[in-house]
């Protein structure tokens, strides 16, 4: 199961070594910097529109409502609902055979947009739609760490 | 009604397994194709294909075929790519651009051992960073669809493999089908279960294969083989994640289906039978509903109980479909190919009594994040 691995729902736990982590890791730019920065520090951005109001998710330069480039780095509550998920039993996915069966999911932040991210730490087969969760961080190597979903 | 195009010309790669090259196999699927429709090399002055051939877009196939089209269009997205060449086609056409528009398709995913559904999902896009981190695979995208489709409507595991046993019905009727042996809603709920809900024999095949279309200008009907087929409708649309405000249900063919039906004065109460892009069964659920052959949430009802079999109300992917008869990663030349040939009537025991009307729908990409639709309305000459 993915929660019992000692890898994964690590919340806080000191870094482990990187060549433990096979998975993808991000490429990271000056775009998404910020949002990388925030997840190392174990916080959740999203971006909220000065010009138009609207709340985003993925992060982008510019609102993806009305384009403008005026867009504030927001944090999420990091508290959101299942909005679906799949319990992946064969994957070709770099890292992720040794955690089958794992579950891949679209959360729904409190602040209305959703996420997409793995759900960790629960018996996948109690994952359900609807089902509350709240971001945990998996701290992949020294300054970068990746959102992950488990339950609340 | 004048019709926007013709298509005058198809051919579909008839090997699943082949030692042949990407670009020889669209070499043989184009001299087959024209051959079909009465025309040669020397007509061709409109050429469309994906990216993805070896290279950059278009360039090499262009070089290896030697030809020199007035107009050429690359537009890659996803399987139903070549659904939406024929709308560009018939667009060029319409403008005076060309008037013999080629579209051609390989590939040797089988051969070359590409797992199609389970691979990793990786674009190499600024998108990658907040989606390919968690193990996505195509299936994987797909199957999230298909519970939530669960969770709102209580659509079941046999429904959609009622999608998977009516198609391989269909297969049994194609000597070129890669899998022929009937099954039943049983075999398919007990094979291994790939990305939950959905199960390997909900999932298309992979193949090697290609194929060829021939759309020419309406002056150029006398001229033909074959009586061709006439493009009534046509339009393509694209969903997304939205900004983070998506309703996963909803797919592309919500936007493009009513445009094309619109285009051609026609409803899905006309059509005889439909090509539907049949990734995995649940991609044939949604995009019935969708296209409007039944409410938004009656998908599970509508494909059970032989409805979309021969034979039924609206029989669906009657060449035995991706789901068994041929995928070889971007199957919407299929869909084409497919229904122009029951609209002529060449379908032998497969064939849709009195075929008038056809509907193609193409879907490339995922349903679970970003994809195309392409809707074409065909009709009988």
């Amino acid at each position: 199961m993915t929660g019992d691995r000692p890898n994964v729902e690590r919340g806080s736990a000191p870094t482990p070594n990187p060549t433990d982590y096979t998975k993808p890791l991000p490429e990271i730019s000056a775009e998404s910097k910020p949002f990388w920065d925030a997840c190392a520090r174990h916080e959740l951005l999203v971006q909220t529109c000065r010009a138009c109001g609207s709340v985003q998710y993925y992060p982008r330069g510019v609102c993806a409502t009305c384009w403008s480039p005026d867009v504030a780095w927001t944090p999420s509550s990091g508290r959101g609902r299942v909005y679906t998920f799949t319990v992946t039993h064969r994957t070709q996915a770099r890292g992720f055979r040794d955690d089958l069966p794992y579950v891949l999911a679209w959360i729904e932040l409190e602040e209305g947009v959703q996420v997409m991210s793995n759900i960790v730490g629960v018996d996948p087969v109690k994952v359900a739609i609807g089902m509350p969760v709240k971001v945990t961080f998996e701290d992949v190597k020294d300054g970068l760490s990746i959102p992950k979903f488990t339950g609340r | 009604m004048t019709p926007q195009a013709l298509i005058a010309g198809v051919h579909e790669f008839p090997e699943r397994k082949t030692t042949k090259s990407v670009l020889e196999i669209q070499a043989l699927s184009a001299r087959a194709a024209l051959e079909d429709a009465g025309l040669s090399k020397k007509d061709v002055d409109g050429y469309f294909t994906v990216s993805g051939n070896p290279g950059i877009g278009p360039l090499p196939i262009v070089d290896y075929l030697n030809l020199n089209p007035k107009y050429i269009d690359g537009t890659t997205i996803g399987g139903s790519s070549f659904v939406a060449h024929v709308n560009h086609a018939a667009a060029a056409i319409a403008q005076g651009r060309c008037r013999v528009a080629l579209i051609t398709y390989g590939s040797t995913s089988r051969s070359s051992g590409i797992a199609v559904g389970t691979r990793e999902r990786i674009a190499g896009d600024y998108l990658d960073q907040f989606e390919a981190l968690y193990g996505t695979s195509t299936v994987g995208l797909y199957a999230m669809v298909a519970r939530r489709h669960m969770h709102e409507y209580g659509t079941t595991s046999e429904q959609l493999a009622e999608i998977a046993v009516a198609t391989r019905t269909h297969a049994s009727l194609n000597p070129l089908a890669l899998y022929r042996e009937p099954m039943t809603v049983k075999d398919v709920l007990a094979s291994p279960m790939i990305s939950a809900p959905l199960h390997l024999l909900d999932c298309c095949v992979i193949t090697d294969g290609g194929g060829a279309l021939v759309v020419v200008h309406p002056d150029l009907a006398r001229d033909l083989r074959t009586p061709p087929v006439r493009l009534l409708g046509s339009a393509e649309a694209i969903a997304h994640t939205s900004a983070g405000r998506r309703d996963f249900l909803v797919s592309a063919a919500a936007e493009s289906g009513p445009r094309a039906f619109a285009e051609a004065g026609l409803s899905p109460r006309d059509v005889q039978m439909a090509m539907i892009y049949d990734s995995f069964t649940i991609t044939v659920l949604v995009t019935l509903e969708d296209l409007g052959f039944c409410k938004k949430g009656q998908g599970g009802g509508f494909v059970s109980g032989g409805r979309i079999a021969l034979g039924g109300e609206l029989p669906i992917n009657t060449d035995g479909g991706g789901l068994s008869s041929n995928h070889p990663g971007m199957r919407g030349i299929f869909l084409v190919v497919e229904a122009v040939k029951q609209l002529r009537g060449e379908c032998g025991e497969r064939q849709v009594p009195n075929c008038r009307v056809a509907l193609v729908h193409g879907t490339g990409g995922a349903l679970g994040n970003r994809h195309s639709g392409a809707t074409l309305i065909l009709g009988r000459s």
